[in-house]
């Protein structure tokens, strides 16, 4: 059975790899707070600060890393998504009809798994009080992205009154 | 007193198609008038870049002229609106394209249902659809592949399929038989043949392939976007 081909899909997976590691960093600041401090056996603030600090600059750079990881996937994928808007357009689909299939065809899903793990994570540890807010605002503002993306596209092929029948539309 | 049906599907009224560039204008198609009679067979013949597709784009109104008008099954495409245009390209007219146009993650009875997506039908009465159609160019037990498992002729039978499930009355196809052996053009053709002469559908094809010219009911010779010559049964030059 052949794989099927989902551009956005794998842009979904991109931002979720990325949101993940935002995640990862968290943790392990969560993890290292705790345990150095016992094996140093002394309460040290200085330790524990530079380990928060440096756990939010590894988050911010994940962060962005996924933006222009996932922003350039999004380009790069963007005229296999217009073509098949282009398709949807040419056989008499309204808008918003072409623009739902588009959203299911290119599921977001991994990005609510993630979204999902954060909170998750977060509800364990609450006392810790790790921050999960800014994983989750992170999955979702990718989500929004996919999905505003998604929109633009689908909104740039219909306000066209011809069609470009872009090469790109070829199956297989 | 009652009118008579209009027997006229496709009417090109000195249609011309510019495209302009930097520092030309250039026209691929010319002052075209010609009109096919409902139920016809017309195949429409010439060189690679002589304005074939251009033309077929322009019938599905997937294109539009810059000057003169074109009127499939007595509309005029250029005046539709919005709506109007989508109905058009749903109900009006099946088109087959040259590059098939099949999205890559959806099934051959996925991609074939996309015409009628909008179309308030049953899904019992969309799926019995679905399967005549794919039934009808030999695809029947690949309803379920992916377009990247299908060979080259199997991607032209599924754009077939796809053309015909929303039995539109004008189909327009952009090299049907392309990429077919003979044994399989010729069953794509007896298909088009069968939606013409059966189910009274005017066809409209764009072909570089001679075997079908014996065919058809009429045929209409484009060269650098001018029509050459108009031969045959149920076509004829518009104004002749």
């Amino acid at each position: 059975m052949a794989r099927r081909h989902r551009p956005l899909r794998a842009v979904s997976l991109v931002f979720a790899g990325f949101v993940t590691l935002v995640l990862l960093s968290q943790l392990s600041a969560h993890f290292f707070a705790e345990a150095i401090p016992k094996h140093l056996l002394v309460k040290n603030a200085a330790v524990i600060a530079s380990i928060e600090q440096t756990s939010t600059e590894l988050a911010f750079a994940a962060a962005a890393l996924g933006l222009v990881f996932a922003g350039a996937v999004l380009l790069i994928t963007r005229q296999k998504v217009a073509a098949d808007v282009d398709t949807y357009r040419a056989t008499g689909l309204p808008l918003s009809s072409a623009y739902l299939r588009l959203l299911r065809s290119h599921s977001v899903a991994p990005l609510a798994w993630v979204a999902g793990a954060a909170a998750l994570t977060a509800l364990v540890d609450i006392d810790f009080g790790l921050d999960a807010l800014f994983p989750i605002g992170l999955a979702v503002s990718f989500a929004a992205l996919l999905v505003i993306w998604l929109a633009f596209l689908s909104s740039l092929s219909f306000s066209q009154k011809g069609f470009e029948g872009r090469s790109g539309g070829r199956a297989g | 007193m009652t009118t008579p049906p209009d027997e006229t599907a496709i009417v090109f009224d000195a249609v011309t198609r510019a495209y302009s560039t930097k520092t030309e204008s250039v026209k691929a198609l010319d002052a075209v008038s010609f009109k096919v009679e409902r139920g016809g067979i017309v195949a429409v013949v010439g060189p690679s870049g002589s304005g074939k597709t251009t033309l077929l784009n322009m019938a599905a109104a997937l294109d539009f002229p810059t000057q003169g008008t074109v009127k499939v099954a007595g509309v005029v495409t250029s005046a539709l609106g919005k709506e109007d245009l989508q109905k058009f390209r749903n109900e009006t007219v099946g088109v087959v394209f040259q590059q098939f146009f099949l999205i890559g993650h959806l099934t051959v009875f996925q991609n074939v249902m996309i015409p009628l997506i909008p179309r308030h039908l049953s899904s019992n009465e969309k799926t019995k659809r679905i399967l005549e159609s794919i039934a009808k160019v030999g695809l029947a037990d690949k309803a379920g592949r992916l377009p990247s498992e299908l060979s080259g002729g199997e991607l032209q039978r599924a754009a077939i399929a796809r053309g015909m499930v929303g039995d539109a009355p004008v189909i327009l196809a952009d090299e049907p038989t392309g990429n077919l052996d003979h044994k399989r053009g010729t069953e794509v053709m007896d298909t088009l043949m069968e939606e013409s002469r059966e189910r009274s559908k005017t066809v409209l094809i764009a072909t570089h392939d001679l075997r079908l010219l014996d065919r058809v009911d009429g045929i209409v010779y484009l060269e650098d976007g001018e029509i050459t010559k108009v031969e045959g049964r149920r076509v004829q030059r518009n104004g002749a």
